[in-house]
């Protein structure tokens, strides 16, 4: 039996078919994340607590913009009176791969898939990734399973946090980025993979991992005394730009408009964070005062962990990824005195962010990675002396595998407990904004606003992550005149059409006065026939004559036309760059 | 460098996107920027400012910080607000650095020659580096303010507004204004003593007055 089960774990290195292998890598990857992410509350068609109702209005107003409204999501009427939808950083918008399935399976059914298919990307990726350090194929599952469940990826798709997932890319990104600096060229995929991630959504992870890429070019370039790999970064920047340059202006006008100040409050995080984060086994209590677990949670437990260790005897040649790890784990320190990172963190991200352990997304990355190296490093070390050590590591990778599961199944009690009916959209009820009170919003979690996006209905008080000031009036406020209306005269209004970028107004009026609209002013939107926009005590608003019979609002920003323009001439560009380097090889 | 005419267009191109974008951002969303950022920085107010005692302000460091912090930003988004000079002015002068203050003071009061807060903020500050003629001069004239126009003047103001809002509800304005208008004058008083300008019936009063212990305590 032993002798079997050595002959079976070698196999997968003496076969010469490594695609095989690779498929049934893959095949095990989409079965364990199936059965990780796929029963997070419940069924497909039911949504959980805290961040999933945002999250799910997140996936859902820009998919119904699409499949209803047949036009491009660039403006979300539908929360605190309205704010740039492709300006909003935590958005996914229409080229990311998890928007797509929310697309096609509807928000609450699409998240859930995107989550099974993200994970499948990342341990796909680490699996790759350590290829490309010619790691044994046990270290490659062990790299890609500690990737794809831990507790921080855990806890934060329980609490709906979908885009902690977009981390999964985070890999690739890796991989190509080692490749361009010897060949400049795959800079260009790590750069189209820095865009998917952030076409997909999400802050801290899009933060995190220029942070991983500055520090790894600047260790690098040490190491090798080679300069030019700030140039290679650069690059790879630029291309990243022309990927996504017309939901970066946006993203960079939004947060210029709304910057998100957060005073620098985290609080002094103790030592003992490290053993709660990654290897106690209670995974719900708040051990750590001030802290949850949902916060500081890391488990990946004490084989990765004893793994990432052994490789500080490796310093020399991974002293890179261990540095960035140490970067990493000592940020989560918050403002302790013996960690100076996360206050710089803090002013370089503009205040931004909060919760220094939110840095473990990083840890978690490095210990998966180094982990695996370090297994391979001591099974060829030891395997001729000891032939029973890949037997052994495969026993360990299995007891790993269970662990995480065993140990992180508690994070769904986010979820079930709280699970939802799905309703489909009812585009046909005339859009209304409404107020809801604390007692509403939380009903479900942190909000409301999916209940009321189902009834086209936006909720003028909602929660956004930005600091969105809403000027609209709200249809249960006494001071609300409906959402279209005249500031002065008597006339006749009606509306032709709406969807959420577009609004045709019939219009009749005796004299000059000012149409109305009860959405936040915006500089983005521009109306048919052009006429100047008026700020009405922060609502959108324009001067209307006699001789206008109709006017058509649309929302159509300078910084997304300006970032299609550099779009499209940085892809001649690179084109030509691309063409150019065929022709010379 | 291979093929650098490509790789230079690809970054002119990034490079011109962004600083065309950066402008258009700048030019278009720097009021909402900086109103966004004094309403989500505005600190509690729990302290009345310069209303109450400036030696015994009992302000933490952190709290300081914050007062300075916001009024730093309304100066900035408001560059012709004087309450925003003033209310530094008063800060520097609590925290010992006067010279700071003077010319915030000066500021406030080139903005702004009839509050009677600013120009007894600055007498008080002149009274304390021994100008006191110039410190009498400003004295007299802000007491010819009537407190009724101060009131109303903190009233149309959008920084006063702020603090009575936060303030606690138990602040009685009125009794703060008219002990305010009191202070004033013996400090009058005194910086005309030491000016040697008291006129024999001033200083008749001056030397009856009970309270110059208290006013003493209060403000110098």
């Amino acid at each position: 039996m032993l002798k079997f089960m050595r002959v079976f774990c070698e196999l997968p290195e003496k076969t010469k078919n490594r695609s095989t292998f690779f498929i049934a890598a893959l095949g095990l990857f989409v079965l364990l994340a199936v059965l990780f992410y796929g029963p997070v509350d419940g069924d497909w068609q039911s949504y959980g607590t805290a961040d999933w109702d945002y999250s799910n209005f997140m996936h859902a107003v820009p998919a119904w913009s699409i499949k209803y409204f047949h036009e491009l999501p660039l403006w979300n009427p539908y929360v605190r009176g309205g704010c740039s939808l492709i300006g909003n950083p935590q958005n996914p918008s229409p080229f990311s791969l998890t928007f797509l399935l929310s697309l096609l399976a509807g928000p609450i059914a699409g998240v859930k898939l995107g989550n099974i298919l993200n994970a499948v990307v990342g341990m796909t990726g680490m699996y790759v990734l350590m290829g490309y350090f010619n790691t044994l194929w046990i270290a490659r599952i062990l790299a890609a399973v500690v990737l794809a469940f831990n507790g921080t990826v855990a806890y934060h798709i329980a609490q709906g946090n979908f885009m902690w997932m977009m981390a999964m890319y985070w890999p690739w990104m890796m991989l190509f980025f080692l490749k361009g600096l010897d060949k400049r060229l795959w800079m260009y995929p790590a750069a189209l993979m820095l865009s998917l991630q952030f076409w997909g959504g999400g802050t801290y992870p899009f933060a995190f991992v220029i942070w991983i890429f500055v520090l790894l070019t600047v260790f690098f370039a040490w190491r090798d005394k080679r300069a030019g790999y700030g140039l290679r970064l650069a690059e790879m920047i630029a291309a990243f730009v022309v990927f996504c340059a017309p939901r970066l202006f946006m993203v960079m006008e939004t947060l210029y408009r709304f910057p998100r100040v957060t005073l620098n409050d985290s609080s002094q995080v103790p030592w003992s964070v490290f053993y709660y984060a990654f290897l106690c086994q209670d995974q719900i209590h708040d051990h750590l005062p001030g802290l949850t677990v949902t916060e500081f949670s890391a488990y990946v437990g004490l084989i990765p962990c004893a793994l990432t260790v052994v490789l500080f005897f490796h310093w020399k040649k991974f002293w890179p990824y261990l540095c960035v790890l140490l970067f990493s784990l000592i940020m989560a320190l918050g403002n302790s005195p013996y960690s100076p990172f996360w206050p710089v963190f803090h002013a370089l991200g503009a205040g931004y962010f909060h919760f220094s352990t939110r840095s473990f997304l990083i840890s978690v990355f490095f210990v998966a990675f180094t982990g695996g190296l370090s297994l391979s490093y001591l099974i060829s070390r030891w395997r001729d002396k000891y032939p029973r050590v890949l037997l052994l590591a495969c026993v360990a990778v299995i007891f790993v595998m269970v662990n995480l599961f065993a140990v992180l199944s508690v994070t769904r009690k986010f979820t079930v407990t709280n699970a939802r009916p799905y309703e489909d959209f009812q585009p046909s009820i005339p859009f209304s904004q409404l107020d809801v009170t604390q007692s509403q919003e939380f009903r479900f979690g942190n909000s409301f606003m999916m209940d009321l996006l189902l009834r086209n209905t936006g909720t003028a008080n909602g929660y956004d992550a930005l600091p969105i000031e809403p000027h609209v009036h709200a249809k249960n406020s006494p001071m609300y005149r409906g959402e279209f209306y005249l500031q002065n005269g008597p006339g006749l209004l009606e509306l032709a059409s709406w969807s959420p970028n577009r609004w045709d107004v019939k219009i009749r009026v005796p004299h000059r006065d000012i149409l109305v609209v009860n959405q936040n002013f915006d500089f983005g939107w521009r109306t048919s026939p052009p006429k100047p926009l008026v700020n009405v005590n922060g609502v959108l608003g324009v001067e209307v004559t006699p001789e206008d019979s109709v006017i058509v609002f649309q929302y159509l920003p300078f910084n997304f036309i300006l970032g299609l323009w550099v779009s499209v001439l940085g892809l001649i560009a690179m084109a030509w760059d691309l063409g150019q380097a065929k022709r010379t090889k | 460098m291979n093929n650098w005419p490509a790789r230079v267009i690809l970054f002119l191109v990034v490079m011109a996107g962004g600083i065309v974008s950066l402008q258009y951002t700048s030019g278009h969303f720097k009021s909402d920027r900086q109103i966004l950022i004094l309403n989500r920085t505005r600190p509690d107010f729990h302290h009345f400012l310069h209303i109450e005692k400036p030696r015994s302000h009992g302000l933490s460091r952190n709290t300081l910080k914050e007062y300075f912090d916001y009024f730093h930003l309304v100066t900035e988004a408001m560059p012709d607000n004087s309450d925003g000079m003033l209310m530094l002015g008063y800060l520097y002068e609590i925290t010992g650095h006067t010279p700071r203050a003077r010319v915030f003071l000066k500021a406030a009061h080139h903005l702004d020659p009839q509050f009677f807060f600013i120009e007894f903020n600055l007498a008080l500050l002149l009274f304390k580096q021994g100008e006191y003629a110039q410190s009498a001069a400003l004295l007299q004239k802000a007491l010819t303010i009537p407190p009724q126009e101060t009131l109303k003047r903190m009233m149309n103001s959008i920084v006063y507004r702020q603090i009575f809002a936060s303030a606690d509800n138990s602040l009685d304005i009125i009794v703060r204004l008219r002990q305010s208008y009191h202070d004033a004058y013996i400090l009058l008083l005194e910086s005309l003593a030491h000016s040697g300008h008291l006129n024999p019936a001033l200083e008749k009063e001056y030397q009856g007055e009970n309270l110059n212990a208290e006013v003493h305590a209060r403000i110098l």
